[in-house]
Parts: C-alpha cells; sequence; structure tokens
C-alpha cells in the first residue's frame, strides 16, 4: 500500500524484518520446549468392589503373578521373596509367548513411588504389558 | 521496481509452525506441575486426545486438572468429569517423592469410579542416561 511522504514518492510495504525475528525466535523457543514435555505408562486399575472377599494367596490361580514391592527393595513375586533381578527373569521367561500379559503390582506403604514406578518400568522391559493396579495395603510381614 | 526478495510465503510458513507449536505445547504440558518419575519405556497416549489429569503434588494434595480436589472427593469429582467427557483417557500424575501409600490411596478413590484402565505419568529417559 503505497503511502505519500512528503511528496518524494511512494514507499512500497511495510518493513516486515523486525516481525519475523519475533517469531523466528518464538518458534524457537517452543521447538526446544515440546519435546521436554512428559510422557505416559499404561495401566490398569482393578475395578472397587466394596464386598468382595480378599483371595488368599493359596487360591490365586497359577498364570497369575502377583509382585509386591517391599520397603527393603526385594520383591514378592507370589509370595515367593526374590531379589528385583530375580524376578524380572522369570517374567521375561514366564511371559514369552503368552497372550495375556498382566501383571498384579502392589507395594509396602514406605516405598517411594519413583521406586514403585521404577519397578513398574523395569516389568514392561520385561514383557508386561498391562499392570493391575492392587488397592489394598499388603499384609506387612511378620 | 521491487529490489527485496519476497518475504511473505516465507513469513506465512513460520507464522503456520508458531501457530501449531503453541497449540500443541500446552496439551502435552497440562494440570498440577509434578517432579515426575523416570521410566525408559513409555508410550504416548493413544486415543481420546486431551486427557483428564489426576495430579498429586508432594504434599500430598490431590488435583482434578488445576483444581484442588481433596482426596475423598476425588471419586466424585471425577466421577461428574468422566460423565461429561466420556472416552476420556485419565493420566495420574503422581509427584515421584511421594510414598506409595498415599499413591495407593489415590489409586482406590479412581477405582471407585469404575475406570478401565488409567495411565501414569512419566518423564521418559534415553537409553545411555541412568534412571
Amino acid at each position: 500500500m503505497p503511502i505519500a511522504l512528503g511528496g518524494k514518492g511512494p514507499v512500497h510495504g511495510i518493513n516486515v524484518t523486525p516481525l519475523i525475528d519475533v517469531v523466528l525466535v518464538l518458534l524457537i523457543i517452543f521447538m526446544v520446549l515440546t519435546p521436554l514435555a512428559e510422557k505416559q505408562m499404561f495401566m490398569r486399575v482393578p475395578q472397587y468392589e466394596p464386598q468382595a472377599q480378599p483371595v488368599p494367596p493359596e487360591m490365586v490361580p497359577p498364570d497369575q503373578t502377583v509382585l509386591v514391592l517391599k520397603a527393603n527393595g526385594r520383591v514378592e513375586l507370589n509370595s515367593r521373596d526374590e531379589s528385583l533381578a530375580e524376578a524380572m527373569a522369570y517374567l521375561h521367561a514366564a511371559y514369552d509367548g503368552r497372550l495375556s500379559r498382566v501383571l498384579f503390582f502392589n507395594a509396602e506403604d514406605g516405598v517411594k513411588y519413583e521406586t514403585a514406578v521404577k519397578v513398574l518400568d523395569l516389568a514392561h522391559q520385561a514383557g508386561v504389558n498391562t499392570i493391575g493396579m492392587m488397592t489394598d495395603a499388603p499384609r506387612q510381614a511378620p | 521496481m521491487k529490489s527485496d526478495i519476497n518475504v511473505t510465503p516465507l513469513v506465512d510458513v513460520v507464522l503456520v509452525l508458531l501457530i501449531i507449536f503453541m497449540v500443541v505445547t500446552p496439551l502435552l504440558q497440562r494440570g498440577k506441575a509434578v517432579d515426575l518419575p523416570r521410566a525408559r519405556l513409555v508410550s504416548e497416549l493413544r486415543h481420546g486426545g486431551d486427557p483428564i489429569l489426576v495430579s498429586v503434588t508432594p504434599d500430598g494434595r490431590t488435583w482434578l486438572d488445576k483444581r484442588e480436589v481433596p482426596l475423598l472427593q476425588l471419586a466424585e469429582a471425577l466421577s461428574a468429569e468422566m460423565a461429561a467427557r466420556p472416552g476420556t483417557p485419565i493420566v495420574l500424575k503422581g509427584d515421584r517423592s511421594l510414598d506409595y501409600q498415599r499413591m495407593r490411596e489415590v489409586l482406590l478413590q479412581v477405582s471407585k469410579t469404575r475406570v478401565v484402565g488409567v495411565s501414569l505419568a512419566a518423564t521418559q529417559v534415553k537409553p545411555g542416561e541412568g534412571l
């Protein structure tokens, strides 16, 4: 759009260079921030059943795996006390070629959430694809 | 006579890119800010778009999206939110310094809504980095 400036002839267009500068800087800021965004892990919470009877440990079907993370860093895999590495080796073998790769997970009260997620992450790497979070406290070791 | 190059297409492209990033960025970082636990194997949310976020801050307080909701009212508030936005995925963001006990209490409240699946938010670490 031509604007007459003191009769010295028209100026063609506005100066867009500062606009481009600002927009490019904003673009770079957003491009840097976007990969820092968080990602998710998938898990399943069992439905709440207020009247459900708790299943005693000896009644758990053999293909169900229950992993309880203890405050001392060891785990209880189907009521057997094992180290984390032993449990993951077992999961690797047990879940290979299985259709339903569900792991039921619980942790003792003193365990940090960060540690629990670390163990869930290891379980994912061992082939578990669905995690059932148990919503009642594990019975404490005597 | 024009001596400059034509920058209009450049400005168009850059502005469109800028708008795309401005729209995408808030979708990826929503809810209350917490220091998330780290994990190697994570997946993006596959469906449903904009998730309902349940956040638990280090002091144990619970937040539904940006609003503070006491633990005992969480199930009710979450049910209302799920009824308003059916099919929306639910993401649980817990601070990494929390005790698991608190997360279990929150999970119990979430399970009272009879939700089928919940995602746990985690920050991805690259294979080379330590957890």
